[in-house]
């Protein structure tokens, strides 16, 4: 509930502060179906993988690296949040 | 700030809130996970399922005197109880383009491809960690000659557990899980499970996946194809109806039943389980209202920022594929190789999986994706180790 409320918040002043900044144009088709047909070929014998590498333990572990990359940040925020909390001991 | 010594090391409360959070965390992860990929592929791969192969069903005549119907009496065992109290009593009758069966429940539905089948029962429990639930799974199945595979074709959720209290079928479920038309009278349903039978023991393995790609690696692998299927009357997973029944269902009260007595017991053996809801409610995101409204800031930022989302863009789309990485059979492909009009090699297709038709092969296979496994979870487990260190190891 806390870090709903504390991420609507901060999306809500993200949103606020893009609004005043104009849009930007987007990247060229073209070049986005280059790089599109390019990851194509990339994953096209991506079937392969499954055989060599349990995906299961892959689409799992994927997210945890992701959270463990920025485990610093998280951490920050935890503390921040934590110490603001009435709860505290000290 | 309250310390505790324990053999000359501090410890503070606030550190030990903070690991009992990342504890909380850390079971969300599972939740990370349908955030980047919606279908539940995963709590398929994870679900236990194992039955005894059963014929018990009696045969008669259906109303219209044509088509045969079928009447199975089954005693299901309660997963978390053990009680085998809960009789079912299912009516599959043919109908246009398949078959039907009407239970004590209103999401019992079966499809029958071809004749002769057999009848199965599984019961399968997953437990993803939001949703714990029990599952029965009648299958018509299709016999593929060699009396070892069977083809699955309906899946049949009873009833599920969302934690400990008993609950039925939901919205999700059935979008994750139901590939067919559900609003009409005719139901289709795509084969998504691949059965190995022991006929020495009367026991079958089940495997599933969705693509009727056998996932396991254990036996005789082959793809399964959907030419029987009328795929023309297979809708699109995005234009299922789901009927309003399946979705309202009752939420049955867990300590109905019970007498003043049991209830005492029943709240204070679950008091504990209360006050981390009541912390998880209160610390960890809520999933889904975190999903969606990551989803909308996403669409925001691409619009406004153009082609400096761009990189972002890129970054999840690598993701995603490695993500959805479909669980197709490893097929290779050589081209023909010829020079100066000389073909010195033909084009063929190989497939990797008849390699394990080698008993021999197929055990080191297993050994191997073993191996994988766990060294894939042991670089986790000591990545993450190094980082909780470097973040807050040391100091009080």
């Amino acid at each position: 509930m806390i870090f709903n409320i504390l991420i609507t918040i901060v999306l809500g002043l993200i949103n606020l502060l893009f609004a005043w900044v104009p849009a930007l144009p987007s990247v060229p088709e073209q070049f986005r179906n280059s790089v599109s047909s390019f990851f194509d070929l990339l994953f096209s014998n991506s079937g392969l993988v499954p055989f060599f590498l349990p995906m299961d333990v892959v689409r799992i572990a994927i997210p945890i690296i992701l959270i463990l990359i920025n485990f610093k940040y998280i951490y920050s925020i935890f503390m921040w949040l934590i110490k603001k909390l009435p709860w505290s001991i000290d | 700030m309250i310390n505790i010594n324990i053999k000359n090391k501090r410890f503070s409360l606030l550190k030990l809130l903070l690991i009992l959070i990342a504890c909380f965390f850390f079971f969300k992860i599972y939740d990370v996970y349908a955030l980047v990929n919606d279908d539940l592929e995963f709590m398929r791969d994870t679900s236990y399922l194992k039955a005894k192969y059963n014929n018990n069903y009696l045969r008669n005549n259906c109303l219209d005197g044509v088509h045969d119907c079928y009447e199975l009496n089954i005693d299901i065992k309660d997963f978390f109880t053990g009680k085998g109290d809960n009789q079912k009593r299912y009516f599959l009758e043919y109908q246009e383009n398949g078959w039907s069966s009407t239970g004590n429940y209103s999401t019992t539905y079966i499809f029958l491809f071809s004749q002769p089948f057999k009848l199965e029962e599984v019961v399968s429990y997953s437990d993803d960690l939001t949703y714990k639930y029990v599952s029965y799974h009648f299958g018509a199945f299709y016999d593929y000659g060699d009396n070892e595979y069977f083809n699955g074709a309906s899946f049949i959720l009873l009833r599920y557990f969302p934690e400990e209290n008993v609950n039925y079928g939901s919205h999700g479920y059935f979008d994750a899980y139901w590939h067919g038309n559900l609003g009409k009278t005719n139901y289709y349903s795509i084969p998504w499970a691949t059965y190995k039978l022991n006929t020495s023991t009367n026991e079958y393995e089940v495997y599933r996946g969705q693509e009727n790609v056998i996932l396991s690696k254990n036996f005789n692998l082959r793809n399964i194809t959907t030419d029987y299927l009328d795929t023309d009357k297979v809708l699109p997973s995005d234009e299922i109806e789901i009927p309003e029944s399946s979705m309202s269902l009752p939420k049955p009260d867990p300590t109905s039943g019970m007498n003043d007595f049991e209830k005492i017991v029943y709240h204070l053996k679950h008091f504990p389980n209360y006050i981390i809801d009541s912390i998880k409610s209160l610390l960890v995101p809520n999933t889904s209202m975190l999903k969606d409204t990551l989803s909308s800031e996403y669409e925001y930022l691409q619009e406004r920022l153009g082609f400096l989302f761009y990189p972002i863009e890129l970054i999840t789309d690598f993701f995603n594929r490695i993500l959805n990485i479909p669980n197709n059979a490893p097929i290779i492909n050589i081209p023909n190789i010829s020079l100066f009009g000389n073909t010195f090699i033909n084009s063929y297709s190989y497939n990797l999986n008849d390699l394990l038709l080698d008993n021999n092969i197929s055990l080191i296979y297993n050994y191997y994706m073993l191996f994988m496994r766990f060294i894939i979870v042991l670089s986790l487990a000591l990545y993450g180790k190094k980082q909780f260190k470097a973040t807050i190891g040391g100091g009080n």
